[in-house]
């Protein structure tokens, strides 16, 4: 069955993009009914930190886990769990049947990531792994469990558990990582995950309005780094240096200059390239992401421990790919907050630094609509020169913006509308609001760090020597360090409020 | 006389191909296939009168891999004017 885009509404239906704001906006006001008093949300499973001596002692499933909301405080905690993994298969499964996937294989794949997702979750919730030794909310827990060692990780060794589990299927199991594919749809969970964080964008914004707005507006700044200065200096590279054709050049410009796989796409389309080379430069992203993902943060932390802000944005600014930007933010998130209240005693409020990361992105994803039209009319009028017989439709900016940020700009609106308009009920909007945007979203991570590890095949990079070559020299010599410098510029001594 | 037409455009690793219920053409690159396809449309008798043709090509992305999808939902749609 073919699948073309013809009118305005094409996809709405049947893309990723449109059901990652369904899925997104769905939970949005479910959780928003808690402003008259209905809790449609609280069943959602919640992690509690752990020790396993003490477990093993005195085994309780309620040491692990618990219901989010107030109302189900008596639910047991597999039940809770066990209706999470039913309320998501289902709005999954839905979306799937829309987005003609198989569903059998859907159900399988989905089952064992939710497993794995769920397993390197509570592993890593495990007091050694986890506990800071600082007070958080009233409790030391390294002094709670009496221990004499801990790597004190905070939340980041979840993901690096869920990341590492992902990975090994994906390049050691690739009969069963292909068995999963049809599950692991890391751009799906990710871009739900970002229309929940529009939520928490709109509580951080009550919180600190001018702060947030910098951020916003910073992130702007980078949209323009990112075209006018990251895409052609890439291009000159790739036809001057590497001697690569025009069409190769600039979808490989595009997909390490901006968005990644979608820009490589959008650039392909946009010059009307043979499907081919945007899928042998996905291949390439997504490798590079997923290095982008593991030694980035890592080095932006031990690097500038007191620059959050600036490494955040500059993560947005360098990893490619929407999955991979807002994982790595996350893990950065994670370390430095942990790290800061490891040496100060002082708790970063968490969340900042990986808003820093994702706004960032959101802003460059938004133009990539807009620049593959730019592209398409120099290569109409210019490299083709066939004015007059070829047109380039205005619809196609439309079809290539990324569908996602709408979900995440009514959350974060709608949200800040209902504070302002209503105070008054800002409180009961909060109870539904923070189970969506905590851990709720942090779920929709796990499963993308599982996924993205599955459909990341690093074999792949076979064969791609001179394109692989000119990817880390870009990367590494170009983007990165300039990423960081226009960080720098807009973001330095700026910190995250103090959290509680 | 001017008119509309529209077709579904896919790529087999060799040869543009677009198609609707009709015609079905083939080529190498698009003025390949602008040429074939005009060559096409002057065999059939409802376009003999017809010297100019406004073709839209909506690129088919279901025969893009599946893993892929979920970056972009778009590859493009290709609008051009022949003159038969």
């Amino acid at each position: 069955m073919t699948s073309t885009n013809k009118k305005w509404y094409s996809g709405m239906l049947e893309t990723e993009d449109w059901w990652a704001v369904w899925l997104g906006l769905i939970m949005f006001f479910a959780g928003m009914a808690s402003i008259w008093g209905v809790d449609l949300v609280g069943w959602m499973t919640k992690l509690k930190t752990w020790e396993f001596t003490h477990l093993m002692a005195d085994f309780s499933w309620s040491k692990l886990l618990k219901p989010a909301g107030k109302v189900y405080k008596g639910m047991h905690p597999l039940l809770s769990l066990m209706t999470t993994y039913g309320v998501f298969l289902t709005l999954t499964m839905i979306g799937a049947h829309f987005q003609k996937l198989n569903l059998r294989k859907y159900f399988w794949g989905f089952t064992i990531i939710f497993g794995i997702t769920w397993l390197a979750w509570i592993i890593g919730h495990e007091a050694h792994f986890k506990a800071v030794d600082a007070i958080v909310k009233g409790k030391n827990y390294f002094e709670k469990y009496d221990l004499s060692w801990g790597l004190q990780l905070g939340g980041g060794f979840s993901y690096m558990l869920a990341l590492a589990f992902g990975l090994i299927i994906g390049n050691f199991f690739k009969g069963f990582a292909t068995f999963l594919k049809e599950a692991a749809k890391p751009e799906w969970f990710i871009k739900t995950a970002i229309v929940y964080l529009g939520i928490k964008l709109g509580v951080m914004s009550m919180k600190a309005t001018g702060f947030t707005m910098e951020l916003a507006l910073a992130g702007a700044a980078a949209t323009f780094v990112a075209y006018l200065l990251f895409w052609p200096i890439v291009y000159t590279l790739a036809r001057r240096v590497f001697k690569l054709n025009r069409d190769a050049s600039a979808v490989l410009s595009s997909g390490i200059s901006i968005c990644g796989v979608s820009a490589s796409i959008a650039t392909a389309g946009a010059i009307r390239a043979k499907p081919v080379l945007p899928i042998a430069v996905s291949m390439l992203i997504v490798i590079f992401a997923m290095l982008e993902l593991v030694i980035l943060p890592t080095t932006y932390a031990t690097v500038a421990p007191n620059q959050p802000m600036v490494n955040g944005a500059a993560l947005g600014m360098t990893v490619k790919t929407d999955g991979a930007d807002a994982a790595a933010g996350a893990i950065l998130d994670e370390m430095m907050v942990s790290a800061h209240l490891k040496k100060t005693g002082e708790k970063w409020e968490e969340d900042w630094i990986l808003s820093a990361a994702v706004l960032t992105k959101i802003w460059i994803d938004v133009f990539i609509g807009v620049w593959a039209f730019v592209l398409a009319l120099v290569w109409v009028y210019k490299v083709e020169k066939t004015p007059g017989k070829t047109k380039v439709p205005l619809s196609e900016i439309w079809y290539r913006f990324p569908k996602f940020v709408i979900g995440y700009f009514i959350a974060w609106f709608f949200y800040v509308a209902v504070t302002i308009w209503f105070p008054e009920i800002t409180g009961l909007a909060k109870e539904g609001a923070n189970i969506v945007q905590s851990p709720m979203r942090k779920m929709m991570f796990m499963l993308t760090f599982v996924s993205i590890g599955i459909i990341t095949d690093f074999s792949k990079l076979k064969g791609m020597g001179k394109l692989a070559l000119l990817y880390a020299i870009a990367l590494f010599l170009v983007i990165a360090p300039i990423a960081y410098g226009v960080a720098y510029i807009f973001h330095h001594g700026m910190l995250p409020p103090i959290g509680h | 006389m001017r008119t509309n037409i529209n077709f579904t455009l896919s790529h087999d690793g060799i040869d543009w191909i677009c198609q609707n219920s009709i015609i079905k053409v083939k080529g190498n690159n698009f003025a390949a296939l602008d040429t074939n396809l005009c060559k096409e449309l002057k065999q059939i008798p409802e376009y003999e009168t017809v010297k100019e043709v406004e073709v839209l090509m909506n690129f088919d992305y279901s025969t893009i891999p599946l893993w892929l999808r979920q970056y972009m939902a778009h590859y493009f749609n290709r609008k051009v004017t022949l003159w038969l």
